[in-house]
């Protein structure tokens, strides 16, 4: 792993909104966004700012609203209540201001595969204004593709598709790349490779980035905030935040003893697969090893946790929907 | 607009099928053009030589004084009848000329009809099946601008087609077949004078473009409603050669006046009205009508439409 990448962070701290963006100015603004099909409200009052520079996830089981939400921010589909505002336009009164600052991948990117790359992106370059063939060839070097790019798309490997798409996304230099499902169906080094690429976009040009995704690693990797929609309910805007706390995982017998020192001891427990998780100092632990031992406790194991995205995802959605369909 | 125009016309020349369509169309005119020319050498026109000797020789007994009254109005009436056959098979069998091939160009009009209805169909219906039109909606382009360009695109297909068919016709003609001999050639069971054959043909060659432009309108709509091409392909067709039939059935009733396909507009100077009340007047006010709202349906639905595919 390079230094320019982003480390996996080691928890996260709940906040909503938080303070460093006061000043800033979103560059993406959703208002009261809703979308009621037949009579079910399938996006419910949906409020969220994005900022230059930050990439933020949009995490969600499938079903929750993720991409109708984004086919709203992108005007594939009109929102029954509220707004889009892009750059402070409104996506409602004036689409073609707002939109033409907007990149867009929607799912896989579908190209015209009867044409070449050149020709896909030519098409897409003239539906925009200024954006000029010199231009054009730079998006092509940047995605590096100027070998094959004249060959039809149909002869191209998913990975090429996906640089592509991203090419036809960057032409127009939009303040704001929504991607949905990004790195579907990409291997392991071409995952890489695009969220590198998607961290240098954001951090040199000031765009902000906004990426709706099933994989919870990659969006952990990959992204400064996160927010997390569940049955078309935004249920929690999060910061990976650089300064968390550390937990602990404490395996030892007699469960009940164990648990009542830790209490006694000021812990906060958890329970967790066979044992306990505590968040605790570094320091505090070999006080706290010597505790339990005197106290004649066997102690099996005190390891460093990390509390994965996935856990916390489940934590904050209430985890299964099997589970939950069989309550009801 | 232009740009749009330009994107939609590049799509349309990079599909292997466009050119497919346009080399079959080529074929089938020399092809056409050819066998005409070769069936007519094989005609047999013996028989029309016997009867005109026949007639010779009851011209011959006519002549001679030895004829009843009874006798004579016989071989008078018979004599008649030949005569009258004779003269409509000899302008049936008038030998081809350019000039007669030209001004039936039209009869190939056909073949571009059905092309320009496949190409119509899938216009807006194939960006969906694609999921293109996820690309191409996500632009800062309003979506009226879109199907506009779309349409555009369509009627330009429709009328190179017909460009391409009036020149190889042309070219085809000049290559198989002598110039009329004599003023005029026989068109439509009457004379048309040789210097009019320009004029007519490329009448003709209008005339059908806005018939083809009719149905393709049909079909963009079905297209651009059902987002589906081969149902706007099929739909369209069936009622392409079933419309004829159906203004048929319902020939007793007023109805039929406002069905348009009983306004073909060629029918004017084919001389072959397909119902009796048919004006120009009204077939053109009853073709805008339908026109105007095909379109309306596609707009309004293409606009409003929520993509979800």
């Amino acid at each position: 792993m390079t230094n320019t990448e982003k480390m996996p962070p080691v928890g996260w701290c709940l906040c909503l909104e938080r303070g460093h963006n006061v000043g800033v100015k979103p560059v993406v603004e959703l208002k009261n966004l809703s979308k009621t099909i037949g009579k079910k409200k399938i996006i419910d009052n949906l409020n969220l700012s994005l900022y230059p520079g930050q990439i933020t996830g949009f995490l969600g089981p499938n079903g929750a609203g993720k991409t109708t939400t984004i086919r709203m921010m992108v005007g594939l589909m009109r929102p029954s209540e509220g707004d889009v505002l892009i750059e402070g336009k409104s996506l409602k009164d004036d689409f073609e201001g707002s939109i033409s600052k907007v990149g867009v991948i929607v799912e896989n990117p579908e190209m015209y595969k009867f044409m070449s790359g050149y020709k896909n992106l030519l098409h897409f370059a003239r539906m925009h204004d200024g954006v000029t063939k010199a231009r054009i060839d730079e998006v092509i070097a940047q995605v590096g593709m100027q070998n094959r790019i004249h060959e039809k798309v149909s002869t191209y490997s998913l990975g090429m598709r996906q640089r592509l798409g991203l090419a036809q996304a960057l032409l127009h230099r939009p303040k704001f790349l929504i991607l949905d499902e990004p790195t579907n169906g990409l291997d392991p080094a071409g995952i890489r490779e695009f969220r590198m690429y998607l961290r240098s976009i954001a951090e040199n040009e000031g765009v902000s980035v906004f990426v709706s995704s099933h994989m919870l690693s990659e969006i952990e990797l990959m992204c400064d905030r996160i927010a997390i929609i569940q049955n078309g309910k935004l249920i929690d805007v999060e910061e990976t935040a650089d300064t968390e706390k550390s937990h602990y995982y404490i395996e030892a017998l007699p469960a009940s003893a164990v648990e009542n020192i830790l209490v006694a001891e000021g812990f906060e427990v958890e329970l967790f697969n066979d044992g306990f998780i505590i968040e605790a100092e570094k320091e505090q632990i070999p006080g706290l090893i010597k505790k339990l031992a005197t106290e004649g406790i066997l102690l099996f194991a005190v390891n460093p946790h990390r509390k994965t995205l996935e856990d916390q995802f489940l934590e904050i959605t209430g985890g299964g929907q099997i589970a939950e369909a069989h309550t009801k | 607009m232009l740009k749009l125009i330009q994107n939609e016309w590049m799509k349309l020349m990079s599909k292997k099928a466009t050119w497919i369509m346009a080399i079959l169309l080529v074929v089938a005119i020399v092809g056409f053009t050819g066998l005409s020319k070769l069936s007519e050498r094989f005609t047999d026109t013996t028989w029309l030589e016997d009867m005109e000797a026949d007639v010779v020789q009851m011209e011959e007994q006519l002549a001679s004084p030895d004829l009843t009254d009874d006798e004579r109005a016989d071989l008078e009436a018979q004599k008649q009848g030949l005569e009258e056959t004779i003269a409509t098979n000899e302008e049936w069998n008038q030998p081809g000329s350019r000039e007669s091939i030209i001004v039936n160009a039209f009869g190939i009009m056909l073949l571009v009809t059905l092309f320009t209805i496949i190409a119509s169909a899938g216009i807006v219906a194939s960006e969906f099946s694609q999921g293109t039109i996820k690309m191409l909606l996500s632009r800062p382009v309003k979506r009226w601008k879109i199907l506009t360009s779309k349409y555009v695109t369509i009627l330009l297909f429709g009328l190179a087609l017909t460009v391409l068919t009036y020149v190889f016709t042309i070219i085809s003609a000049f290559i198989f077949f002598p110039a009329a001999e004599g003023n005029s050639i026989i068109w439509s069971g009457s004379d048309l004078a040789v210097t009019a054959v320009w004029a007519k043909s490329a009448y003709m060659m209008f005339l059908s473009l806005m018939n083809v432009f009719m149905i393709s309108t049909f079909a963009f709509m079905v297209g651009s409603v059902f987002r589906s091409t081969s149902l706007a392909v099929g739909l369209s067709i069936f009622f392409f050669f079933t419309g004829s039939m159906i203004v048929l059935f319902l020939e007793k009733f007023e109805i039929a006046k406002y069905i348009f396909f009983a306004h073909d507009l060629t029918q004017y100077e084919i001389g072959f009205k397909m119902l009796e009340s048919n004006t120009m007047a009204l077939s053109v006010a009853v073709l805008s009508v339908y026109a105007v709202l095909f379109m309306v349906v596609s707009y309004l639905t293409f606009i409003k439409r929520d993509v979800t595919a």
